[in-house]
């Protein structure tokens, strides 16, 4: 690996201004996590300590993404593919269930969520599969690449996982985009799927699970049974709301310390925050976050093959994704649903699978200036 | 790998198509930025206000615990309500003053106090100071709550049992479910402090007596005051329990026992109840139901007289010994033996192929009859049975124990040492056997189908084994069968005792024919006389 690194003048490509931005928004997740759980015990050790644990592990899989070739991981993508569903219906029959879905797969003390790792092995199918030949045509533009996904979304579905399945679409979607759909198929879809929306209304709506309907109606209607259904909508809002300017500070967060806020230190990371930094510490977050996305988006504008372009949209795009999505939900603009905020919200096999997959961005990175491709 | 090339047109232009992502994202990004800058600048002094002065919290409402009553309706264990003291540090300003206030006011003791506000733990939760407070000093709190923020009186359903230590073991103590219950799926719906039963009745009736617990939607205000509650959903109370015991007997029979270490046992020998459960030495529940300190348990458990361990249930004592006695007079009134007369003790009993060993292998030697119940001698009693032989044991028993009928404590004393395991499984208590065919054969009215044509005993064994009793009462006609066969008013019980396992000769004794006509009524009912297998 020394030599590789040398060799491809790897160090020149080891974007000093990325790694500062990826350690700071990290820093903020940690630092997060600590105050709410300072308190309580978190099994084997407290849950700052085991995220920091988890990061040096994805830091672990960001150097090894980085030194390796993507061209040599794409080549993988399908066999890889094949694993994660083997994975995926592996967790459907014996994995471990928490808060009623049947998502991870236990490693001993540990537990590990194949999902997460699906979203990056499917950024890599379609990067693959687009790159490898000219996709002309209606059937190999969308057809095909979306009968790749469906299998891995239905499973992911059927944990239920409606966070990681729409990031799935989502990550299908911006793909598509990126390859480009002539307008007029662009608008077929649209129309199509305005025309089966009823339909498809009555099959989705009946297919979900009650907690679903439950979030989606507290969405509509965030102030009708504050105990209940919409109660982690509004305390989420109370505490982000409560921050004002500058915050209450490290540990001042009633509506977290008191427990009010569920789910703090995974899901609701970015509300706790919000309450402690108030709007400032925010929109330090957001920038952080900006600009770690607009150095993504440089390197995908200036890839040296499709494939590499490809992977750095779809990372890019699974990265805004998760980062808009999360921080909407927290502030009350989208429904409720379980995605984590990229590398700030506690979790293993979330933080691994990020850290790795702007490793791997920063690979398509270090290609580009490498002299002797 | 070789570099494919889109047509210019569709592929070319992905830097006009990052151009759009990068836009969008920025009008994503400034969409979120106005929402949060909507949410904590404009709305901000609002959703302060909601968090601090109108928090909205889940509380979870204790249901109450279903009440233990004895046979005829006495209350064994109640609930009382007990005032318990809460504070919450965070909105104490003054805790010196606070510490100064209550000992002055209610007279507590200042270190102590102190010293539990000084514990570890979150700062804004309530913690408890003291429980079990009387009704008087819980209305003086209440009443200069004002001037004492954060202090808290929290009512509290408090496990008590008005007969103290009596029928301790029975009724057992409940205390706050522990870590290891939590993981358990019978304890699935509960959650940290709950109170579940921990020993005795209220162990084993846990899931009857516990009920469900309801919900309550409060706002409190920075101080903790409720603001407002709304019942979301009531709690329900636990079933009540009642014990066959009767509590007279059991205040007897703890009496009886007084400061010895023991256990006393009364059965009902027409049904089988449990009309008292004593053992000694006990232990007040009320106590144990309580938060205990350490050295409190640690004085419980060290205690020489195993207090917490049921000897009626948990005493490893063997049965077959009490038979002993009605042998023994059985023995003398067929003047079989006279008290003097001797038996040779060698250590064990010839009987066909097999030897029965007595408990001492050395043998007792020479024993009268006054040695051998002085030191338990088997080899004693079966030779005195053998001599005896079936028919004479068998009338004796029949008239006689028919007539002790348990009037008096001494003779529940002498027949009431056994494991609750074979109270359980009462088929294989033997004396109680007996009792049942005494009275079995005294009560029998000649019944229809008796008339007609008495069945011999093996056609109601088998009969029996086709449809056992205890399945009987399943269905219409299985009941309207069973009644007819005039078993219905005595109680038969399963044969899946230990003794009729296996194909020892000891076994095969147990599972002889009758030998002679004056048997077969009682052995048609309960089956023959069992020699139990003495467990050593």
């Amino acid at each position: 690996m020394i030599d590789r690194l040398t060799e491809h003048r790897g160090l020149d490509s080891f974007d000093i201004r990325y790694v500062a931005l990826i350690l700071a928004i990290l820093g903020i997740g940690v630092l997060s996590i600590y105050s709410v759980t300072h308190g309580q015990k978190g099994g084997v050790a407290p849950y700052y300590l085991k995220q920091l644990i988890w990061i040096g592990l994805g830091a672990a899989a960001f150097l090894v993404m980085w030194a390796s070739d993507y061209h040599d991981l794409a080549r993988f993508a399908y066999p890889a593919y094949a694993v994660i569903l083997l994975m995926l219906v592996f967790v459907l029959f014996e994995g471990r269930t928490s808060k009623g879905a049947q998502r991870w797969i236990a490693l001993g003390p540990f537990t590990f969520q194949p999902s997460e790792f699906a979203k990056l092995i499917l950024i890599l199918v379609l990067a693959h599969y687009y790159s490898k030949a000219p996709r002309v045509g209606w059937l190999q533009r969308v057809i095909v690449p979306g009968l790749l996904v469906l299998p891995g979304l239905l499973l992911i579905l059927k944990q239920p996982d409606l966070g990681s399945g729409l990031s799935f679409v989502a990550v299908y979607a911006a793909m598509l985009l990126m390859v480009g759909v002539r307008s007029k198929a662009l608008g077929f879809i649209l129309l199509f799927s305005i025309m089966l929306f009823p339909f498809a209304w009555e099959g989705v709506w009946g297919s979900l699970h009650d907690y679903q309907r439950q979030r989606i109606m507290a969405f509509v209607d965030p102030g009708y049974d504050p105990g209940g259904k919409g109660y982690h909508a509004l305390q989420s809002k109370i505490a982000i709301g409560s921050g004002e300017l500058l915050g209450k500070g490290l540990y001042g967060g009633t509506q977290s310390q008191l427990k009010f806020l569920p789910e703090g230190h995974t899901d609701f990371v970015f509300a706790v925050f919000a309450e402690e930094w108030g709007f400032l510490g925010v929109l330090v977050l957001l920038t952080l976050f900006v600009g770690l996305i607009w150095l993504s988006l440089e390197i995908a504008s200036k890839a040296k093959d499709q494939l590499g372009a490809l992977l750095a949209v779809g990372i890019v795009a699974m990265l805004c994704f998760c980062v808009v999505v999360n921080i909407g939900m927290t502030v009350g603009m989208f429904p409720i649903v379980g995605i984590p905020l990229p590398l700030v919200s506690y979790g293993g096999s979330a933080t691994i699978m990020t850290m790795a997959a702007l490793g791997l961005l920063l690979n398509v990175k270090r290609k580009r200036l490498s002299l002797f491709y | 790998m070789a570099t494919v090339q889109y047509p210019e047109t569709e592929f070319g232009d992905l830097h006009r198509r990052l151009f759009i992502l990068r836009v969008g994202l920025l009008l994503v990004v400034a969409l979120l930025g106005l929402r949060l800058w909507h949410l904590q600048i404009r709305e901000g002094p609002y959703y302060r206000d909601l968090s601090e002065n109108n928090r909205t919290r889940l509380v979870l409402l204790e249901p109450a615990r279903g009440l233990i009553y004895d046979r005829h309706g006495v209350l064994l264990a109640n609930n009382v309500p007990s005032f318990s003291l809460y504070v919450t540090l965070e909105d104490v300003k003054d805790r010196e003053a606070l510490i100064q206030q209550l000992s002055s006011l209610l007279g507590f003791d200042p270190t102590l106090v102190r010293k539990k506000m000084t514990a570890r733990g979150s700062k804004l939760l309530p913690r408890k100071i003291k429980d079990r407070m009387t009704l008087r000093d819980a209305m003086l709190v209440e009443s200069n709550r004002l001037d004492m923020p954060g202090v808290m009186i929290q009512v509290e359903s408090q496990r008590n049992y008005p007969g103290g230590v009596t029928a301790a073991h029975l009724l057992g103590y409940v205390g706050e479910i522990s870590a290891d219950q939590l993981e358990k799926p019978e304890f699935v719906d509960l959650h940290q402090g709950s109170i579940v039963g921990q020993y005795g009745v209220e162990k084993s009736y846990d899931r009857h007596m516990r009920g469900m617990a309801g919900q309550k939607n409060v706002e409190v205000d920075a101080l903790g005051h409720e603001k407002k509650a709304v019942v979301v959903e009531r709690p329900q109370a636990g079933n009540d329990l009642y014990l066959t015991i009767d509590v007279r007997l059991q205040k007897v029979a703890e009496d009886l026992l007084g400061g010895e270490y023991g256990a006393i046992v009364a059965l009902d020998p027409n049904s089988g109840d449990i009309l008292a459960m004593a053992s000694r030495p006990g232990f007040n529940p009320n106590v144990l139901s309580r938060e205990l300190t350490a050295k409190q348990w640690v004085e419980i458990v060290q205690d020489e007289g195993r207090p917490l361990n049921n000897r009626a249930s948990q005493g490893q004592y063997p049965p077959g010994s009490i038979f002993k006695i009605p042998m023994a007079v059985a023995a003398l009134e067929s003047k079989t033996m006279s008290p003097s007369s001797t038996v040779f003790c060698n250590g064990g009993y010839q009987f066909g192929k097999r030897l029965y060993h007595d408990w001492k292998a050395s043998g007792h030697g020479y024993v009268d009859l006054h040695n051998a119940l002085v030191h338990s001698c088997d080899v004693y009693f079966y030779t005195i049975g053998q001599r005896m032989g079936i028919d004479v044991m068998a009338d004796h028993y029949r008239w006689r124990v028919s007539s002790v009928r348990l009037r008096t404590m001494a003779s529940a004393t002498v027949l009431g040492w056994c494991r609750r395991s074979w109270i359980e499984r009462r088929g294989t208590f033997k004396s109680y056997r007996l009792f049942r065919a005494g009275r079995s054969m005294r009560n029998r009215k000649p019944s229809a189908s008796s008339r007609t044509h008495s069945p011999t005993s093996s056609q109601r064994e088998r009969r029996r084994e086709r449809n056992p009793p205890w399945s009987r009462s399943v269905g219409k006609r299985g009941r309207r069968k069973w009644r007819r066969s005039g078993l219905d008013r005595k109680r038969t019980f399963p044969k899946n005792s230990e003794t009729m396992r296996g194909s020892s000769p000891l076994h095969r004794w147990n599972r002889r024919r009758s030998p002679s006509p004056c048997l077969r009524n009682i052995w048609g009912t309960v089956g023959p006389p069992r020699l139990l297998l003495r467990k050593k």
